[in-house]
């Protein structure tokens, strides 16, 4: 049986020439002498050996949840990334919806702002009044503070109401 | 040749070696078998052939190979067969995948070169032409500024409207088209037809696709148009511009045209500020349906708008409204042709009203003339008569030529130049009448002996520096300088002519300053309308501070200011008609001329200028008609009373508390 040190540690270092003699091709230069001692102290040194080369204990890591743990990270990358794509394109019709819906308000309220405006310009508040049956009023008089004293004397209206004016 | 067709396979299955292929083995020479004679060769000859092959059987079995030994089927045993297989002419196997190996790398580097050229060098144009299919462009409208009021009330305004116009190559049948938006649009179809047949650019001769049939409609009525779902009509974006009081103070707004470009008043002059920019919302859209919508994180890009500038007057709405109506309501009665009132508040130079007549609705200008377009209180040019009365008396006090109490001796009448200039009041030749007494009596004679004494360049200088022969500035496009003549222009005449206000060129609004000038202590105040501009942010920016200078010491102001009472007060006067009950007021009236085509036109332009309380004046307000015939008391005083009214009442100014005093006329 043949075989090269795995690994020279300081211990099998004086035994190369041997090791070198046997390992001759076909174990021509090796007599029987050396045989016997070289299989006795392989015997030995083989115990020996074993017991200073083997190597460590496998670390017993159990790979299956490390596995478990990547795939389920990848697919829930990937379920999040849809979902967030589907988030941000259901967001985007929504917005356009309601930016629809904005300008439409928009018009909604511009309209309504100029009806309000031109209700209460001075010429449709003047016939709205007139249509009440309001009549301009005369010149005031001024009471004057603090001393109570009036200015001018306080009038009724003398206007005549607006023939169309109801009631 | 037929052993060059022999091919290699039959060897290969004849013989395989343990272990080594026929490559290996090298071609093997199967002349070397033993031939199986003693079993006849099956022939297969289709049935149509069958006769040929029957004929032929000892020729064809002479071609070697599988095409030319069809195994027949017939059992007939045939001779053995003197077979003479030439040996097969091998394949260079390593050529032949050199070469495949060539060939197929040179397909592969064609199609990577492609590959690189349309990914590299192309993408940009394929990419950029595939966008452009798929790009929307969204107007962004940026509406034309507002003009509000000095309390900020809309005088005129845009709104979101639509266009509707037509492509005359969709109409298949322009009577029913017209028909049906007849109604909707409210133009006739006849109107209608024309806009819809088919017509062709004169300059290009390419068919017209686009018609316009109206702008600016509401967008309810856009709606229902686009209800009838006709292909040929578009219905798109558009602006309208809104006057919500129609002809409040449209004199001095002006009108824009089709684009909203301003054609009159201020529209027109501060165009570019109002103007806003349309911006643009380019984005990129699904294929069809409820996916036509930008993609998010596709291309967008967005241009914004530049909405215009708002301009806010210091015009306040319910005195407008008011003057414009007293004004158009008195001067219907006296047939005027035009009549301007100005409302100015004295210490500011701001423009509380400034009504024309006759005027227009904005929103409907094109019923309108030309004519009624103009604000005629700075674009009408007259000689001012009387009211240049107050000019010449203020410089006479400033210069010292007369004291407040002088007395000037006058006649019925003076000769100046061979002109002869009467008083309409006339007194006997002697009388010593007081400068309260000239104004009351609006005394030429009087006049035209003061600015004799005070002289003509003293006259020019302080027409100068009460601002007239100058255009204001105010901001109205069209505004007229006026003129005033140098002395040494002056003829024989004009030293009668130009004291009274004849001769003297000058605006409405140049003649309301004067007296405004008067009312604010001497300090002439340069006339203004805007008041601040409003940006699209909303940040308003007041204009710059109106220009002013002292033209006559407060002490003269007020002692001209007494001078002019008279002219209401007197029970004789001229101003009586001006009169308020509660106010004291100070004014003049006047009977100008005006002057068309060369030479004084028929009628007068009667005009009251006045200011009140008379002790401590807040406004001035100036009424100006031209009419066939009528002094300055007879028809723009009762105007007067009623603006002045409504403007110190809507302004809360109390009445006057004291009382005006005693006048003497003649000493």
């Amino acid at each position: 049986m043949t075989w090269a040190p795995l690994r020279a540690s300081p211990h099998t270092t004086g035994k190369v020439p041997q090791q070198q003699k046997r390992s001759l091709p076909g174990g021509r230069a090796v007599t029987d002498e050396q045989k016997i001692e070289v299989l006795e102290q392989g015997s030995e040194q083989k115990e020996s050996r074993l017991r200073r080369l083997a190597p460590p204990m496998p670390v017993a890591v159990v790979r299956t949840p490390f596995v478990i743990l990547v795939i389920m990270t990848v697919i829930a990358g990937v379920v999040g990334i849809l979902v967030l794509n589907t988030e941000i394109t259901e967001n985007a019709f929504k917005l356009s919806a309601m930016r629809k819906e904005q300008v439409l308000l928009d018009e909604r309220e511009q309209h309504l702002k100029q009806l309000i405006s031109s209700y209460e310009s001075p010429g449709s508040l003047a016939a709205a009044a007139a249509k009440l049956g309001l009549v301009e009023a005369g010149p005031p008089a001024f009471i004057v503070l603090p001393d109570g004293r009036t200015i001018g004397v306080p009038k009724p209206a003398t206007g005549t109401p607006s023939i169309t004016s109801q009631d | 040749m037929a052993p060059k067709k022999r091919s290699g396979i039959g060897d290969a299955r004849a013989y395989t070696p343990r272990g080594r292929t026929v490559r290996d083995t090298d071609a093997i020479d199967r002349r070397e078998r033993p031939l199986r004679t003693d079993t006849p060769v099956r022939k297969s000859v289709p049935p149509q052939r069958k006769a040929v092959s029957a004929r032929k059987a000892v020729p064809a079995r002479k071609k070697p190979g599988r095409k030319a030994t069809p195994p027949t089927r017939s059992r007939t045993p045939i001779k053995p067969p003197k077979i003479v297989v030439a040996p097969p002419r091998l394949g260079e196997p390593k050529r032949r995948l050199r070469l495949a190996t060539a060939v197929s790398l040179l397909l592969f580097t064609i199609i990577g070169l492609r590959l690189i050229h349309l990914q590299l060098t192309d993408a940009p144009a394929y990419a950029a032409t595939g966008l452009k299919d798929r790009l929307v462009t969204d107007d962004l409208p940026a509406p034309r500024g507002s003009i509000f009021d000095r309390n900020g009330n809309v005088l005129v305004h845009s709104v979101e409207a639509r266009l509707i116009a037509v492509d005359p190559e969709l109409v298949k049948d322009p009577g029913a088209t017209a028909l049906a938006l007849q109604p909707l649009l409210g133009i006739p179809a006849s109107e209608l037809l024309p806009k819809l047949q088919k017509s062709k650019d004169e300059l290009t001769g390419k068919p017209d696709r686009f018609n316009f049939l109206k702008r600016g409609v509401d967008i309810e009525e856009a709606k229902r148009i686009q209800d009838l779902k006709l292909p040929e009509i578009i219905v798109d974006h558009d602006e309208r511009r809104v006057a919500p009081g129609d002809d409040l103070a449209a004199n001095l707004i002006g009108f824009t045209g089709t684009d909203l470009n301003g054609l009159g008043g201020i529209e027109a002059r501060f165009d570019e500020l109002l103007r806003g920019q349309d911006g643009k919302f380019v984005f990129e859209v699904g294929r069809q349906g409820s996916l036509r919508q930008a993609i998010p994180g596709g291309y967008q890009m967005t241009t914004p708008a530049k909405p215009g500038s708002s301009l806010k007057l210091t015009v306040d709405r319910d005195v407008q409204y008011m003057v414009q109506r007293i004004l158009a309501d008195r001067m219907r009665g006296k047939d005027a042709t035009w009549a301007a009132a100005v409302v100015l508040d004295i210490r500011t130079g701001e423009v509380v009203a400034q009504a024309s007549y006759p005027t227009y609705s904005v929103n409907n200008y094109e019923a309108s003339k030309v004519s009624e377009r103009g604000d005629m209180a700075t674009s009408a040019v007259m000689d001012p008569g009387s009211i240049h009365k107050a000019i010449v008396l203020s410089a006479a006090l400033q210069e010292g030529v007369v004291r407040p109490d002088s007395t000037i001796e006058i006649a019925p009448n003076i000769r100046k130049g061979g002109e002869n200039y009467k008083d309409t009041h006339p007194f006997p030749s002697g009388t010593q009448i007081t400068l309260p007494g000239l104004m009351a009596y609006s005394s030429n004679v009087a006049t035209i002996k003061v600015a004799e004494m005070l002289g003509p360049q003293k006259l020019f200088d302080y027409q100068r520096k009460f601002g007239l022969g100058e255009a204001t500035g105010i901001g109205i496009p069209g505004e007229a300088a006026g003129l005033v003549q140098a002395p040494e222009n002056w003829s024989g005449s004009s030293h009668g002519s130009i004291p009274i206000g004849l001769g003297v060129a000058v605006t409405p609004l140049q003649m309301a300053a004067v007296y405004a000038t008067v009312a604010n202590d001497g300090v002439w105040v340069q006339p203004k309308i805007i008041k601040e501009t409003v940006g699209p942010d909303g940040k308003a920016s007041p204009t710059a501070p109106a220009n002013s200078h002292r033209v006559i010491s407060p002490e003269n102001a007020a002692a001209l200011r007494q001078i002019m009472e008279a002219v209401t007060v007197v029970d004789d006067a001229t101003g009586v008609t001006a009169r308020l009950a509660g106010y004291r007021i100070s004014g003049k009236t006047g009977t100008g001329l005006q002057v068309k085509d060369g030479k004084y036109a028929l009628g007068e332009v009667a005009s009251f200028i006045g200011m009140a309380p008379a002790d401590q004046p807040r406004y001035v307000i100036g009424v100006f008609a031209h009419t066939p015939g009528g002094g300055g008391g007879a028809i723009a005083g009762p105007a007067f009373s009623a603006m002045m009214n409504y403007t110190l009442r809507h302004f809360k100014v109390p009445p006057t508390s004291t009382k005006p005093p005693e006048f003497v006329i003649t000493a």
